[in-house]
């Protein structure tokens, strides 16, 4: 299922967009594997080959739904930096130990005590926040075109790889995303700034069956 | 990519040990033929070597001194440690050397005897090791570019250095360092050859996904027959006139401060005697009115050597310049000591850049730049295996641009006037303006914290300079989709026009930092395998967001509808 904020952000986002919005941020309210897995969306509507005119009209259409990326991802992430604040806490606290044993109490110890708590508090607070807003802005697609991959909060980036131009695709899962059910989705292309494009937080499921569904695509003609 | 290499499993010991003393003796002779004076290259003529491993041949004898001397700069050092510990009477470092160099002497020479290379069912294999055995395997369909460098004592032996390169990577596939013209001419025919074999059956089988124009293309390759037609001869005068306009002077005196730097000229001599001198020096470039004609004398002279520089470089790497074509596949040559020639098919052009430097756009002159996959990219600028490409064709005429174009890409038809620009989003002016003010309020900042009254000219120099700048910036920037693919202008001194086709098209990208969203503006950017960036990447920034998102759709589906036709 996608979760209920999800949908409430993309709605959100489609009307804050408004006319100008250019894919029609419709969340498919069913489970990624299976809906995507059906190859609905997958089959578009005709276009126009692109051409030689400079102006061309382009046919007015519904695209691909953008999925965003598996909810678990968001817990993960979160986890991970728990995981390294308490780190972070027990460092401070054997570091200002061994402080107050040599030096004794003074008050420029324990003001730079509370600062450094103070300072990995917020920077723990911070990264338990920062995963949510980046999963509200972390999509992907799959239309005739290709895979599509849109990301970023302040600097934002919309990378579109054709179909065609597929060299392989790597499926990688670490210890904890393989106990959270994630995985992650390296596309390769021959290109060379973009030579390769990851796909970090899909669900497994959702991971594997895009991987099948790109490989499937790609032509057994060679591509260099 | 497409290199399978590793190791055999089983060499079959008997064999190879046959093979070696076949290959010792085979060596010893032609050793003995090779000390008794250069040779002309039929004596050594490729002939297979070793009976059962058909085709395989071996490397000429010279190669062990040409190996020697590509890794002398490693020796460079301990010779250098040798030569400073033997004066001063220790000779540790010394015998230490002569060790290094011995085993590295036994390892090429172990090399050589034990290297085979050769084509066989359409893969060129490149072996060598006896016990640990490497063999190399390329397909003769993913070759992009086959290199020739031959240096003045390579052209004693009558020898070259041959460089074979796929898509893959930045390194060159296969080395073979040297053979002798004939077993040149003849690998050159049968990697040819195998890959035109190689593509008739491609282009048979993939007829329908390629438009028109290429499957046209591709059915006349298989017609034509192999004759070499000249296309561009480049004479003494145009490359005199592209080293007067080129900035190369800089370079050499660049690398002579380097070289000063590197024998530490300048910490060697003593720091009151530098301090001395530019004291002696200052007073001298005191603003006096009999001084003025001496300097500009001085100026105009230093300019004068400078552009003598150039023209010396341009002479050096391009005397001789000739662009042929042999059925598909282009082949430049050219340099007057070290001659470098290389052969691109011209169905793996990437990418097409016109270079327009000013002084070059004063004379009606132009270079063309090109990128093919793989290979070029590892070197800088000036090392010879980019030469080939980033110097495709390093001057010519504005007016035979064209012409040139419809030969690296045939059926386009390069008409720059016709070309239907988009020019960057209205607010770009007023964006970089606000920019440069904003630098310019820093830089004043700056210089007023340095010195009181004169530091805030800075502010002042970076103003007038950003005005500048943003003007010619906006108005030089252009993007432009054309019926072939992508075409992007920029630059305000060097104008580069780049264009690439919309099945090299890796992958498209639409990027917005929050300066764009706030200026409603757009990067639009495509990625290609073109190894080595041309010095211009197709990213063209401060375009309009919604024409920058329209086109970014367009191109995508473009890319998607056009299938990439490598072979």
């Amino acid at each position: 299922m996608l979760p209920e904020h999800c949908e409430t952000i993309l709605l959100m986002k489609q009307e804050a967009e408004g006319e100008r919005t250019v894919e029609p941020l419709l969340a498919a309210a069913e489970p990624v594997g299976t809906q995507v897995a059906d190859g609905d969306h997958v089959s578009g509507g005709e276009f126009l080959v692109v051409a030689a005119e400079a102006n061309i009209t382009e046919p007015v259409q519904a695209e691909a739904a953008w999925y965003p990326l598996d909810e678990r991802h968001v817990h993960l992430e979160r986890l991970l930096s728990v995981i390294f604040g308490i780190f972070v806490l027990a460092g401070l606290l054997v570091g200002f130990g061994i402080w107050f044993f040599v030096s004794g109490p003074s008050l420029i110890l324990y003001s730079t005590f509370v600062g450094a708590l103070a300072l990995d508090g917020f920077l723990t607070w911070f990264s338990l926040y920062w995963p949510r807003v980046e999963h509200r802005h972390t999509f992907w697609r799959l239309d005739e075109t290709g895979l599509e991959i849109r990301r970023g909060v302040f600097w934002q980036h919309q990378i579109s790889v054709p179909l065609s131009r597929l060299q392989h695709a790597d499926i990688g899962q670490g210890p904890l995303q393989r106990r959270f059910g994630l995985g992650k989705l390296t596309v390769h292309t021959a290109g060379t700034a973009n030579a390769s494009v990851e796909l970090n937080g899909l669900a497994i499921e959702s991971a594997t069956w895009l991987r099948d569904m790109l490989i499937r695509h790609k032509e057994s003609q060679d591509v260099v | 990519m497409s290199s399978e290499n590793g190791f055999e499993p089983e060499p079959q010991p008997a064999v190879v040990s046959s093979r070696w003393a076949q290959s010792l003796e085979a060596d010893a002779q032609s050793l003995e033929a090779e000390s008794s004076g250069p040779q002309s290259p039929e004596a050594q003529s490729p002939e297979p070597q070793t009976g059962g491993d058909d085709q395989l041949l071996r490397l000429h004898p010279s190669s062990i001194f040409f190996e020697l001397i590509s890794h002398g700069r490693q020796f460079l050092m301990p010779a250098i440690f040798a030569f400073l510990g033997a004066a001063q009477g220790s000779w540790f470092w010394g015998v230490l050397a002569l060790v290094s160099f011995g085993f590295s002497l036994l390892g090429t020479i172990f090399k050589y005897f034990t290297l085979r290379y050769g084509i066989r069912d359409g893969e060129l294999i490149v072996r060598h090791g006896l016990i640990f055995r490497q063999e190399r395997t390329v397909p003769t369909r993913r070759i992009q570019n086959m290199d020739l460098t031959q240096n003045v004592l390579h052209r004693v032996f009558g020898v070259a250095e041959v460089k074979i390169e796929t898509a893959s990577g930045q390194e060159a596939e296969a080395v073979l360092r040297v053979l002798t013209k004939t077993q040149i001419e003849s690998l050159r025919k049968q990697i040819f050859s195998a890959r035109r074999s190689g593509q008739a059956v491609v282009a048979t089988v993939s007829g329908a996904g390629d438009g028109p124009e290429i499957r046209a293309n591709g059915t006349d390759a298989l017609l034509e027959e192999e004759e070499t037609v000249l296309i561009l001869k480049i004479p003494v005068t145009w490359l005199a006139a592209a080293g007067l306009s080129s900035n190369r002077g800089w370079l050499l005196v660049g690398i002579v401060i380097g070289l000063l730097f590197q024998f530490d000229f300048f910490e060697n001599s003593n720091p009151r005697a530098v301090g001395r001198f530019f004291s002696q020096l200052i007073p001298n470039l005191r603003f006096e009115l009999a001084e003025i004609p001496r300097l500009l004398l001085y100026a105009a002279g230093f300019l004068a050597v400078l552009k003598m520089l150039g023209i010396a470089w341009f002479l050096m790497r391009f005397y001789g310049y000739r662009l042929e074509r042999a059925g598909e596949d282009l082949r430049v040559t050219g340099g007057m000591f070290t001659s470098h020639s290389a052969t691109v098919p011209r169905k793996r052009i990437q990418f097409i850049s016109i270079y327009r430097p000013l002084t070059m756009r004063w004379m009606g002159l132009a270079t063309i730049r090109i990128e093919t996959a793989g290979g070029a990219g590892a070197g800088d600028e000036e090392s010879q295996a980019t030469v080939a490409r980033r110097w495709f064709i390093p001057v010519v005429p504005v007016a035979q641009v064209p012409r040139l174009i419809a030969e690296l890409r045939p059926g386009l038809v390069w008409d720059e006037s016709a070309v239907q620009w988009k020019g960057t989003a209205n607010g770009t002016h007023a964006r970089l303006l606000r920019m440069g003010i904003v630098l310019s309020v820093l830089a004043t900042a700056i210089g007023l914290a340095i010195t009181r009254p004169w530091g805030g000219l800075a502010g002042v120099v970076v103003l007038a300079f950003s005005v500048c700048l943003a003007n010619r910036t906006s108005r030089s920037m252009k993007y432009s989709r054309t019926s072939f693919g992508v075409a992007y202008r920029s630059g305000i001194l060097v104008r580069r026009l780049s264009f690439t086709f919309f099945e090299r098209l890796q992958s498209v990208q639409f990027q917005q930092s929050p300066f764009d969203r706030r200026w409603k503006m757009a990067t639009l950017s495509v990625d290609t395998a073109a190894a080595g960036p041309a010095g211009h990447v197709i990213s063209v920034p401060y375009l309009e967001e919604n024409f920058a998102r329209d086109e970014f759709r367009l191109l995508k589906r473009a890319a998607a509808n056009h299938r990439p036709t490598w072979t």
